[in-house]
């Protein structure tokens, strides 16, 4: 791709033609007018360019275009193809591409592409767990959104910004990059539905994690109507797809585009299924956590769906969340059937979740008085965990077998397990 | 303190001497005009003024003073004030004026001045709740400069709320952006603070490269105190790399704190936890020891924080004899300050010395006292903390039970950090 002066787009065209100086000069001009607009030492007249344009078959629109606006141009390009890599988690060549578009944007001191560039690069560094540079990046690119008044941008790196903080259990940072986040979007009129709901989530969430449980609930409540009404919108959009055929039908083509676009954005908007699910998990944890279990059980059940529709892997931890449920209600033959599920995922994925099966079947033989089953589950996991080289687990079930021996006055089996609980905790560092 | 526009002053008054407008206004401006003019929708002329101050009974300077200059005034008075709570006060109504009457550079200082006054006072919760509105203003605002002021703000609070990571990535940006527009004391400042943020997650390397490579522009911060805390932390940093230079920076550190002996006692608390990790226990006990000797506290609080900071210390590298010497003494401290904080953390440091005398039913009793306490306050992580600091220390008691009980509660809680 090339960004060419008014003078080279001339001479390019000419050439593609084969016409020589003379010939489009006409009878109009001296062929030695045209060599000067086409070196770039003269600038033509609005009358010549209309002349240019007719005789070589192009538009001024395109002869006129100035290389700063072709250098965005460009630029968008490189950056939606980089995105596009970015999203396919091939990061080498979003890498290159952005590098590209940075080339350009530097050249033409395009800033706003430059800034774009650099919250891309910021997104590579965060899928790939780099979360310190990834902040750098999103930083610095802020501070051009900010200066540039492009609000929905600041919104985004804002929550990315956050959602790292989230990541590396920085939760005061984090909770102060959402409400920044929260302050651009509502004083700016932004419109984007799902981010507004993705920062009321994240703000719930930090605010939990803060123990500010009122902030926290209220945050829930407003992400979970957002989210509501997201997917009202998909029977909104399937209406509205409806309404652009009858329109073609009826051979009204301008209504059939237009509401075939509106359709189109609604259906983006609600395609990031996998990310909701991720959501509907989460916010059935935090009702778990409020002891609203009804409400869990309702996200849970959304993620669940969302999960087995995408074929998603981690159904297992939403399942696992729902049996935690079943638990606290006491309901053990509802929690021994998602237990059930639970193990048919897990011997699929060979995961750690078979740690999370033999705990959550350690607590319901407890529940059920079944002593002798519950010892022999503990075990089990005990030996899972040693085989799959965890040392950190090794240690909690060791301390948990400890206690359910001391609970059952069996001293001596008590201290071997709290010992080598001890040992495994020091091996990893977390007690001196 | 009130803060009224010019209209509203007038009406005030007026209505204070039972005045109707016509009364006020007689045959020399109309009814109309004067009801813009207290409404605010009509600037007064200079000879209204003088007529209106002159019925009323008003000092002219009075109904000049326009909604800036009394806030500017009234924020003065407080400026240097030591009362946080009023400040807080004071600031937090200013900033609503200058929000209303949409005087944006003026709020966008108050911000920052409220802002570093919460910091100061420990209110998290507050800042919180500014932050947002803070970040408003700084838009809408035009002072110059405003974007490193706020930036550093940002920053400072992070780093106050022991996030240092992040702190690290705001001052590494700032620093960056000031060495492109070339202004050295931002740089600087910008720099000796991601420097301090490396040594609090251990990255003595790092921070000593970057205090190296900024050392020159220490003589260009106009800030004395920042001076001595850019010099404290060459000097620190001399003593974890073995390095000859200690005594000179710790000279001058001493130096350019003057007689600010509390600052002098936390400098040389700071080299004293350098010299530990270099094992240098006796030099550093000495150190810690002058530290608790001449540091004062401008409050029984500060002093009980100071104290159980440096006893803490001494445990930790195991200078048991004379943590139990200071002990008590901190312990006291801590419950005169009525900061339940604090009087955890004497009763934590407590029975680890009961414990150390193998006098367990004591050091039990300390240990509910703290855990009774800490449940109240404690963030998740830090009562994380404590639980497996019981479970070690009652597992060294021999004490199987208890042990697997806190055990158990730690592997719990460490879930909701």
């Amino acid at each position: 791709m090339e960004i060419l002066s008014l003078g080279e787009k001339i001479k390019r065209r000419r050439k593609d033609l084969d016409m020589t100086l003379k010939e489009l000069a006409g009878d109009r001009i001296t062929p030695g007018q045209i060599s000067l607009v086409e070196s770039g030492k003269s600038n033509p007249s609005m009358d010549l360019l209309e002349y240019l344009a007719e005789s070589m078959d192009t538009s001024v629109e395109y002869l006129m275009e100035s290389e700063e606006s072709q250098a965005e141009k460009v630029c968008t390009y490189f950056e939606n193809i980089a995105e596009a890599h970015i999203l396919n988690e091939d990061f080498v060549q979003g890498e290159e591409y952005i590098e590209k578009s940075l080339y350009y944007a530097e050249k033409y001191n395009l800033e706003y592409r430059h800034a774009k560039d650099l919250y891309l690069r910021g997104l590579i560094c965060m899928y790939k767990n780099e979360n310190t540079a990834a902040q750098q990046y999103f930083l610095s690119s802020n501070v051009i959104f900010i200066r540039n008044n492009y609000f929905e941008e600041v919104v985004n790196t804002f929550l990315n910004l956050g959602k790292i903080a989230c990541e590396m259990k920085s939760f005061y940072s984090a909770c102060s990059y959402f409400q920044q986040a929260e302050s651009v979007y509502l004083t700016n009129n932004v419109v984007n539905d799902f981010l507004i709901g993705e920062v009321h989530y994240y703000l719930s969430f930090v605010f939990y994690k803060l123990g500010n449980m009122e902030r926290s609930i209220k945050y829930s409540y407003l992400a979970k109507e957002k989210f509501q009404q997201l997917e009202n919108k998909k029977e909104y959009g399937k209406t509205l797809l409806l309404l652009a055929e009858e329109y073609k039908l009826n051979g009204d083509l301008d209504s059939a585009i237009k509401y075939s676009k509106i359709t189109l954005k609604i259906f983006e908007e609600i395609n990031e299924q996998t990310y909701m699910a991720i959501i509907e998990n989460n916010l059935g944890k935090l009702f778990y956590e409020f002891n609203n279990l009804d409400e869990s059980f309702v996200h849970y059940n959304k993620a669940k769906e969302l999960r087995l529709t995408n074929n998603d892997d981690r159904i297992t931890d939403t399942l696992i969340d729902i049996c935690r449920n079943y638990i606290k209600l006491k309901d053990l033959p509802k929690a021994e059937e998602v237990l059930k599920e639970i193990l048919d995922k897990a011997q699929e994925g060979g995961t750690m979740a078979l740690k999370e099966y033999y705990l959550l079947k350690y607590r319901i033989e407890l529940l059920k008085n079944d002593e002798k089953a519950a010892e022999g589950t503990l075990l089990m996991a005990l030996n899972y965990v040693e085989n799959m080289g965890s040392e950190k687990d090794k240690a909690e079930i060791s301390i948990m077998l400890g206690k359910f021996y001391m609970d059952r006055n069996m001293e001596k089996e008590a201290a071997v397990y709290l010992n080598s609980g001890v040992d495994s905790f020091k091996k990893i560092g977390i007690i001196k | 303190m009130e803060i009224l526009s010019t209209g509203e002053k007038i009406k005030r008054a007026r209505i204070n001497k039972g005045y109707t407008l016509k009364e006020l206004c007689r045959d020399k401006i109309s009814v109309s005009k004067m009801s813009c003019i207290e409404n605010g929708k009509a600037e007064a002329k200079e000879w209204i003024l003088d007529y209106v101050a002159q019925i009323l009974g008003l000092p002219l300077d009075y109904l000049k003073e326009d909604v800036e200059a009394q806030i500017l005034n009234s924020t003065a008075e407080i400026e240097e004030s030591t009362e946080l709570d009023k400040k807080m006060d004071v600031l937090e109504s200013n900033l609503g004026y200058a929000e209303e009457h949409e005087l944006y550079n003026l709020a966008f200082k108050l911000g920052h001045m409220l802002f570093n006054t919460y910091i100061t006072a420990n209110e998290t919760q507050k800042i919180q709740k500014l932050i947002p509105k803070y970040y408003e203003i700084w838009n809408k605002s035009s002072v110059k400069g405003s974007e490193a002021i706020y930036l550093m703000d940002i920053a400072g609070f992070f780093y106050e709320t022991g996030e240092y990571e992040q702190a690290e990535s705001y001052y590494k940006n700032l620093r960056k952006a000031s060495k492109k527009c070339k202004d050295n004391k931002n740089l600087a400042r910008a720099a000796f603070s991601e420097a301090a943020c490396c040594v609090r997650q251990k990255k003595y390397d790092a921070a000593y490269e970057l205090v190296i490579r900024y050392e020159k522009y220490i003589e260009q911060m106009t800030d004395g105190s920042r001076k001595a805390e850019a010099c404290q932390l060459l000097a620190m940093l001399s003593i974890r790399r073995g390095d000859a230079k200690f005594s000179c920076y710790e000279e001058k550190t001493y130096a350019l704190f003057e007689d600010n002996s509390d600052s002098i006692a936390e400098a040389m608390f700071d080299f004293a936890a350098a010299m530990f990790d270099a094992s240098m226990e006796e030099k550093a006990a000495t150190y810690i020891e002058k530290a608790m000797d001449i540091f004062n506290g401008n409050s029984i609080e500060a002093r009980a924080e100071f104290m159980l900071k440096c006893v803490e210390a001494l445990v930790e590298y195991g200078v048991i004899g004379t943590a139990k010497e200071k002990c008590n003494e901190a312990t006291e401290l801590s419950i005169a300050s009525g900061n339940l904080k604090l009087i955890e953390k004497g009763y934590y440091l407590k029975s680890v010395m009961l414990e150390d005398k193998k006098d367990y039913k004591s050091a039990m009793h300390y240990i509910g006292l703290s855990l009774d306490a800490i449940i109240k306050f404690g963030t998740n992580l830090e009562i994380y903390r404590r639980y497996l600091q019981y479970g070690v220390m009652y597992h060294r008691m021999d004490n199987i039970t208890q042990a697997l009980k806190y055990f158990n509660l730690a592997i719990s809680m460490e879930k909701n950090i």
